[in-house]
């Protein structure tokens, strides 16, 4: 039987041995690491995980309602084919959701109240159905945000909040947050749409730091092309 | 062999005044009766003790009653709030067997076959019953036979509850007085003059050779009546194809015990369902409160489920509506609605499993999600054949299989604003771009793309949109179109684009 920590008179071995049980209780349950979300090479150096991580809850602020969701987008088509799209009054349009990879036979549409949206929202986290969720909240509170990003890391979805730009936010259990803001397109003729192009911020990223990329979105090959800014 | 049916009949002489005391407790000590119009005389049409010991009965001329006893308080009758009343007495009393009826106009009829043991045998189940329904403040006199008819004539006979043992209804029914066979009219009139005073007599009259005098009717109700031939009851719900019963030994008062009690009867529901390989997809559970009402709350699943937890997600918050009065005495949780469901492997590795996992999955969130914020609140788009972008999207049941659409090839915003919003643009060629929005100018803009109204509408008021894909200044990237022409033409702000 081995010696109890109680019975040697070591004080480093006795908080060894403690540092070792607590680490085991503290220790999430053994999963298989889901691996991170690539948005562009040049992003996913910059981010602590390589990428965006799953099963965790991201934050989107954007100004240009058509931008910021168009990012969100592009992130749940990566996180998998079932997606879900929560709001007021949601007004998601499948047609056009194609061209940022979301297919429209796996998009499920939730209309909730105001009081009502943060407990559908909760429900979809925890869900093992979605891979994952929009959410268009007006505002998030620390503990909210707390109880949100236990659901997402609980069943492995991505939540991904979905909120207007207002400066001076309130802290919030997050993994990340984004801001997007649309910029002209690149230069060429007035009679042609340009390819959509954002200056992204991620202006906070657990273990992380904050960085700025100019981007712009191929809408043939489905991927982000990072202009300049990060390490890159 | 067939098990030998019994049946438990429920007489309330009193109806009409009894429901009227329910209403109104004070009229309980107070002579009380209904009257009803016939031809232009009023008579009453039913008294309660207090009145009859005054002397008053049923069809009394009103003016006479009143002059009898002043201090009578009279009602205008209501037979079908009465008709009603009992509807709803038979409802509670399915709490006891799913197989109860009401049997107009003063009577229940309850088919207790293999029921009585629940109630430790057939006086526990009258006392329980009968009991009830005096305490709730109805006068009841209660009889156990072999048939539902028999049943009846007993209550209606005999001055007091009785149970007739199994094989001796006829015996019994035979002793009746023949006013509890409650015969028509005429037929009763006739078995007066004959002399006729117990069901006895009658059946002595019928073996005879005066039996063609009695009339058809006559003869069947006897039958009926002695056990000879069989009326089976209509209950009032069809049985549903599966429930659990709780009897609660002290009457539950708060939401918290009710919910204990649910997950006990969905636990032995489930049970039920899964020996016979089952799903529901309807649940209902109703509340048999000591005052003889019935409080009742439903649900539905989007796909058949037998999985307690999850079917007590979806009750649970609903117990909060339940009123309890003062205890319900029974909860009966039934399966309305139920589909095949074969058993499947939770955790079978491999794709397909997943898939089913994930399918599953996904039918419990939207059961979750419609059970709060209602059916219509949990949808899938498809793609539906319209000219305008407001109408080419139907909202599915995400759980119908999908319809791979043929959504348009060209570029789309990936939001639509349900209602085009009118937008300040102006345009300097008659049908070309916008050249600013607002304050802003538009940089750049492709199209138009005309899109025509659905031919078939007609013409007034509906006139082709172009829509532009634009980009201002500040990158914004919007869906617009312009309808009209000359100087009705007028900007309209449709959708974003990323």
């Amino acid at each position: 039987m081995p010696a109890t920590p109680h019975e040697t008179n070591d004080r480093r071995t006795v908080l060894d041995h403690l540092r070792a049980r607590l680490a085991r209780l503290e220790a999430p349950p053994a999963r298989p690491a889901l691996p991170p979300l690539s948005l562009a090479p040049a992003i996913d150096r910059a981010l602590p995980w390589r990428g965006l991580c799953r099963g965790a809850l991201h934050e989107v602020v954007a100004d240009d309602e058509g931008a910021g969701v168009a990012f969100a987008c592009l992130i749940a088509a990566r996180a998998g084919p079932s997606v879900g799209w929560i709001a007021t009054r949601p007004d998601p349009f499948p047609a056009g959701l194609r061209a940022w990879g979301i297919d429209p036979a796996g998009l499920l549409v939730v209309r909730a109240p105001p009081e009502d949206l943060l407990w559908a929202a909760e429900e979809c986290f925890r869900s093992k159905a979605l891979n994952a969720v929009l959410v268009f909240a007006s505002t998030l509170s620390l503990a909210a945000s707390r109880r949100l990003h236990l659901a997402a890391e609980e069943s492995g979805c991505t939540g991904l909040i979905l909120q207007r730009d207002v400066g001076g936010r309130p802290p919030s259990a997050a993994r990340s947050r984004w801001r997007v803001s649309s910029l002209p397109g690149s230069p060429g003729p007035t009679y042609l749409m340009p390819a959509p192009r954002w200056r992204l911020d991620l202006l906070r990223a657990r273990g992380g730091d904050p960085a700025t990329w100019i981007v712009q979105w191929n809408e043939t090959r489905h991927t982000l092309f990072v202009e300049e800014g990060g390490d890159g | 062999m067939a098990e030998a049916r019994r049946f438990l009949a429920l007489f309330l002489p009193r109806l009409a005044t009894d429901r009227l005391a329910r209403r109104d407790p004070t009229l309980h000590d107070r002579p009380c009766a209904t009257w009803q119009t016939t031809g232009s005389a009023r008579h009453l049409a039913a008294v309660n003790a207090a009145a009859e010991r005054a002397g008053l009965s049923p069809g009394l001329p009103f003016a006479d009653a009143l002059a009898a006893l002043p201090s009578l308080v009279a009602l205008p009758a209501a037979p079908a709030a009465d008709a009603a009343a009992l509807r709803a007495l038979a409802t509670w009393a399915s709490g006891f067997t799913p197989l109860a009826a009401p049997a107009p106009p003063d009577a229940l009829l309850l088919d207790i076959t293999g029921c009585a043991h629940l109630f430790g045998g057939e006086p526990g189940l009258l006392e329980a019953a009968a009991g009830r329904l005096r305490r709730a403040g109805f006068t009841v006199r209660a009889a156990m036979a072999d048939t539902a008819a028999g049943a009846l004539a007993l209550a209606r006979g005999s001055a007091e509850d009785r149970i007739v043992p199994p094989g001796s209804q006829a015996e019994a029914v035979c002793r009746l007085p023949l006013a509890a066979l409650r015969l028509a009219p005429e037929a009763a009139d006739l078995c007066a003059r004959l002399g006729l005073e117990t069901v006895g007599d009658l059946e002595t009259l019928a073996r005879g050779p005066a039996a063609r005098r009695l009339g058809p009717s006559t003869l069947a109700t006897l039958d009926e009546a002695m056990g000879r031939s069989l009326r089976p009851i209509t209950p009032l719900s069809p049985t549903p194809p599966a429930r659990a019963v709780f009897d609660c030994p002290d009457p539950l008062l708060t939401a918290e015990a009710i919910a204990i009690a649910l997950s006990r009867l969905l636990a032995s529901l489930c049970r039920d369902l899964a020996e016979r390989g089952l799903g529901a997809r309807r649940l209902s559970l109703a509340c048999y409160r000591s005052d003889a009402t019935v409080q009742r709350l439903g649900i539905g699943t989007a796909e058949a489920s037998r999985d307690a937890h999850h079917l007590a997600r979806l009750l649970f918050p609903k117990i909060e509506r339940i009123d309890p009065g003062f205890g319900i005495e029974r909860l009966v949780l039934a399966a309305d609605s139920v589909e095949p469901l074969g058993a499947y492997q939770r955790s079978l590795p491999g794709p397909g499993g997943e898939a089913a996992a994930r399918r599953e999955a996904l039918a419990r969130l939207i059961d979750r999600l419609r059970n709060r914020l209602g059916q219509e609140a949990v949808f899938r788009l498809d793609p539906f054949p319209a000219h305008w972008p407001e109408g080419s999207l139907r909202a599915a049941d995400p759980a119908s299989p999908p319809r791979s659409g043929p959504w348009p090839e060209q570029p789309r915003p990936l939001r639509l604003l349900p209602c085009p919003q009118p937008l300040p643009a102006r345009s300097p060629l008659p049908d070309g771009p916008p050249e600013t929005i607002g304050q802003e100018p538009v940089t750049r803009a492709e199209g138009p793309e005309r899109i025509l109204p659905a031919w078939w509408l007609p013409p007034a008021g509906q006139a082709w949109r172009d829509y532009w894909r634009v980009e201002t200044a500040s990158g914004r990237r919007l869906w617009v179109f312009a309808t009209g022409e000359g100087s009705t033409r007028a900007w309209f702000l449709h959708g974003r684009f990323g």
